[in-house]
């Protein structure tokens, strides 16, 4: 009566279900890698697949395994499904309600199979069952998922949807019409759901498989992308190696550990060594022959095999052109694509070499400069005090110089303040520094340093900031003449004017000689022609006198009178002559003793003068002119009774003197004539009165022509007194007090010549 | 006793000439006198003369020139040079020349009589030899 019969369907549904589970397997197979959850889905299909044979052996097994094990099955292994898909969507969560349902579940069933059994509670029960988990699943999928997984799960979630729709709908329509006790006399209707069932697990079967499906073309996309993105990172990377490879001042070499054969060069090689990549790739260093030493070579190879790595090995390598370059060579052994290859880096000394005798050359060149130069050089740092204020400068370095200039010791001083070396330095010096280092201009300046006493020249600059450096030297010597001729400057206008004065003092005096001389000259000639008048009136007083001698007394007086200024005008005629043209000395063996008598014959003194001789007997005789040194003698005399009118007493004495000098120096004395001689000895000769003296502003004058203090006098006798004696190699010494009376020396030499 | 002496002074000054003639003559000698070198000579070759008192300086001839050409006319003839100026070349010649006395200017009269005198005995003693 049934067109379809629910065995045959049973039995369909059990070789669907079974395909479908060997389809589930299939794909649990192929992605159980990349998916494990599929081992839950895979899960779900075998226990539907057993649920569904279970079922369908009804009446061949008991009816609590065929009906409620093979139930429970399905349920169950939806439940797994429901799992498996959240883990695959990335969305899991808790089951115990789940769990709590299913044991409900069995409960419920095995009530209805074995307690009071009926088709329509079984019935009602599974759909039930079927219904909670598809709609959860359909919930997961078209719901719960990300927007994004939204496309991939929409096919399944329809399925689950549908399902559960379907399950629900058996509900009531079991409800309807309610189903005979036996599970294979169902209905049509039943029959039916139960195609739909069936029909509905093969298409989900497919949708799963489809969804898996997405997913891994999606993930294949992802990956290509991927592989793409990957693949240009390693070429950027492999370019920016091989740039850094070939670029790197260093010469790297990788080699063949087993043949020695070389794999790769850098460019740095074939610059520095000279070869290219024919002459190098696929040879051994030892065939080109790069090693200066090969006994080098093995000892690097022989620690490289012991350690795996050398690092830093000094030694020489030759080049195409034979030239050789000194380089550190690091070897390590390195691993490429399972062979053992040897990556060598060279790092070229030479360049380094070269700088580095440079650099040495150099600060040995600036040493020696340092040592040797002449100017003091000194390094120093500024010291601050506790408010971050400079206080004192500290001397950091010094040269040799610095130490020549200002006597301080290298040793004693670095590092140590210089107002600890130097507490009394003039401020100037500190202040002045301070500027420098803080600023950082140089400056120019010469100062003085009072502990040093000495000038100095500096040059001061910053090296860096808060120090300063100086050279310096010492201009003490130029700063001396420069005050000196300061201080001549200051005194030169005082000192020309005193010359200025002295000139004229001295021309006046020359003048004054000049005119003498003319004078001299002029009152010779005079002097001449006025001795004949002079002649003519003494011969006409002589005649008078001689006629007239009972005259009366005033005639007789006034012919004296006559007689007597005719004498006197003769005398200054005669003085004058001498002085004008004085002759040369005539000189012989003379006798002081005699010199004296003749001279006091000569010109006796007046009565009233007491005449003194005191002539010790053995004076030696001279060589003079007498009547030169008479004349002399014979004005001294005159004068000294000049001076003593009033009476007094005239002394002449006489002595053997080896002494320059009788005088004794507290006394006002004039020294005039020869004062050289200093040996040999010399008759000293004093004429010596007891009259007023001379006034010491007279004394000065006294030699001097044309002075004189006497009434009739023009002041010729001294000054030819003076001139005779020099003429006779001897001089004149004046001696006065003012109340005791004057002595004037005539000094002789004994052994004139 | 003999006290007459001839003198003969010569002096281009008539002051001086005729002062010491005036002396002279009042001391009781006889005296000629001339104002120039060549009057000298004349009078040399007119008079007799024991002493010739002579001016150094003259216009037409000097002392010692007047003395030099005496020497061979009158060798007895004694001569006094005297002089106002320090003519000493021509003095110096003089001297050379046999003079003995040079008188400076103003002449010392006392000396020169004594001088005189000097000279007078000389004469007088010379006068009184008896001939050979």
């Amino acid at each position: 009566m049934n067109i379809l019969d629910m065995r045959t369907v049973m039995f369909s549904y059990i070789l669907s279900s079974a395909i479908c589970a060997a389809v589930m397997a299939f794909l649990w197979l192929q992605n159980r890698q990349r998916m494990p959850e599929l081992a839950f889905w895979l899960a779900d299909f075998g226990m539907q697949f057993l649920g569904v044979l279970l079922i369908t052996l009804r009446g061949l097994l008991p009816d609590l395994v065929s009906m409620a094990l093979g139930s429970t099955l399905m349920v169950a292994g939806s439940l797994l499904l429901l799992i498996g898909l959240e883990r695959y969507t990335g969305r899991t969560g808790w089951h115990w309600f789940n769990i709590l349902y299913l044991v409900a579940f069995v409960i419920i069933h095995v009530f209805f199979v074995a307690v009071q059994p009926g088709q329509l509670g079984r019935n009602i029960n599974i759909s039930l069952g079927i219904f909670i988990m598809t709609a959860q699943c359909a919930w997961l999928l078209l719901r719960r998922v990300e927007p994004v997984m939204r496309p991939e799960t929409r096919a399944a979630g329809l399925v689950f949807l549908v399902f559960s729709l379907l399950s629900f709908a058996r509900i009531f329509l079991d409800l309807a019409a309610p189903p005979a006790n036996d599970f294979f006399r169902s209905g049509l209707y039943d029959i039916l759901v139960v195609l739909s069932y069936q029909m509905l697990y093969i298409i989900l079967a497919f949708s799963l498989s489809l969804m898996i499906n997405h997913r891994l073309v999606k993930t294949l996309e992802s990956d290509i992308v991927e592989m793409n993105r990957a693949e240009e990172a390693l070429k950027v990377s492999q370019e920016k190696f091989l740039v850094a490879f070939h670029n790197i001042p260093d010469i790297i070499i990788i080699t063949s550990l087993v043949d020695g054969k070389i794999l790769e060069a850098n460019e740095s090689f074939y610059r520095i060594s000279g070869y290219d990549k024919a002459d190098t790739l696929g040879r051994t260093t030892i065939e080109m022959d790069l090693w200066a030493n090969i006994d080098q070579r093995n000892q690097l190879v022989a620690a490289l095999q012991k350690q795996g790595r050398v690092l830093d090995f000094e030694t020489e390598f030759r080049k195409k052109n034979n030239q050789l370059f000194s380089g550190s060579i690091s070897s390590e052994l390195i691993q490429l694509q399972d062979q053992t290859f040897v990556l060598n880096v060279i790092h070229d000394l030479t360049g380094s070499k070269q700088a580095q005798d440079d650099l040495h050359t150099s600060e040995e060149r600036y040493r020696l400069l340092f040592n040797n130069m002449t100017e003091g050089f000194a390094l120093h740092d500024l010291l601050l005090d506790a408010d971050g204020q400079p206080c004192d400068y500290r001397f950091l370095e010094v040269n040799p110089a610095f130490e020549d200039l200002t006597g301080l010791k290298r040793e004693d001083i670095l590092g140590r303040g210089h107002l600890e070396v130097m507490p009394d330095e003039d401020p100037f010096w500190f202040e002045t520094y301070k500027k420098v280092a803080l600023t950082g201009q140089s400056i120019r300046l010469e100062h003085y340093s009072p502990p040093l006493q000495k000038h100095y020249g500096v040059y001061a600059y910053c090296p860096i900031p808060n120090q300063f450096a100086f050279i310096f030297s010492d201009i003490t010597e130029r700063k001396q003449a420069e005050e000196k001729i300061q201080l001549l400057n200051a005194t030169l206008e005082q000192r020309v004017e005193d010359r200025t004065r002295d000139l004229n003092v001295a021309q006046e005096q020359l003048v004054r000689q000049e005119k003498l001389a003319v004078l001299g000259q002029v009152a010779g000639s005079i002097g001449h022609e006025l001795r004949n008048p002079l002649g003519v009136i003494s011969n006409a007083i002589y005649y008078l006198k001689m006629v007239q001698p009972d005259a009366d007394a005033k005639v007789r007086e006034y012919l004296d009178m006559i007689e007597d200024q005719t004498r006197i005008s003769s005398k200054i005629i005669g003085d004058l002559l001498d002085f004008a043209r004085l002759k040369a000395a005539n000189k012989q063996q003379t006798s002081v003793p005699d010199l004296l008598h003749q001279t006091l014959a000569r010109y006796p003194a007046p009565p009233s003068v007491q005449v003194l001789l005191e002539l010790p007997t053995d004076l030696p005789p001279i060589l003079v002119d007498p009547q030169q040194i008479i004349q002399i003698l014979g004005n001294l005399t005159q004068n000294a009774c000049q001076a003593m009118l009033d009476g007094g007493a005239l002394t002449i004495s006489s002595s053997v003197n080896s002494d320059q000098s009788s005088v004794s120096s507290d006394q006002p004395t004039v020294i005039t004539g020869n004062r050289q001689p200093t040996t040999g000895n010399w008759i000293l000769i004093t004429v010596s009165d007891t009259g007023p003296g001379i006034p010491p502003g007279n004394m000065a004058k006294l030699f001097e022509p044309l002075f004189s203090t006497k009434p009739n006098g023009i002041g010729l006798g001294l000054p030819l007194s003076r001139k005779l004696a020099e003429a006779n190699g001897g001089r004149i010494e004046v001696q006065s007090e003012l109340g005791k009376g004057s002595a004037f020396s005539l000094w002789l030499p004994i052994q004139a010549k | 006793m003999n006290d007459s002496f001839i003198i003969l002074v010569v002096d281009d000054n008539p002051s001086m000439v005729s002062t010491l003639q005036d002396i002279l003559r009042k001391k009781g000698h006889t005296v000629h006198s001339a104002k120039s070198g060549a009057e000298a000579l004349e009078i040399l070759s007119l008079h007799k003369v024991d002493l010739m008192l002579t001016d150094v300086i003259m216009p037409d001839m000097d002392g010692v020139a007047l003395y030099r050409q005496t020497r061979q006319t009158h060798p007895h003839l004694v001569t006094l040079l005297m002089t106002a100026y320090s003519a000493d070349d021509i003095i110096r010649q003089g001297f050379l020349e046999g003079i003995k006395t040079v008188l400076t200017k103003p002449v010392d009269i006392e000396l020169f009589l004594s001088m005189v005198s000097a000279y007078q005995n000389i004469r007088a003693q010379r006068s009184y030899r008896p001939a050979p």
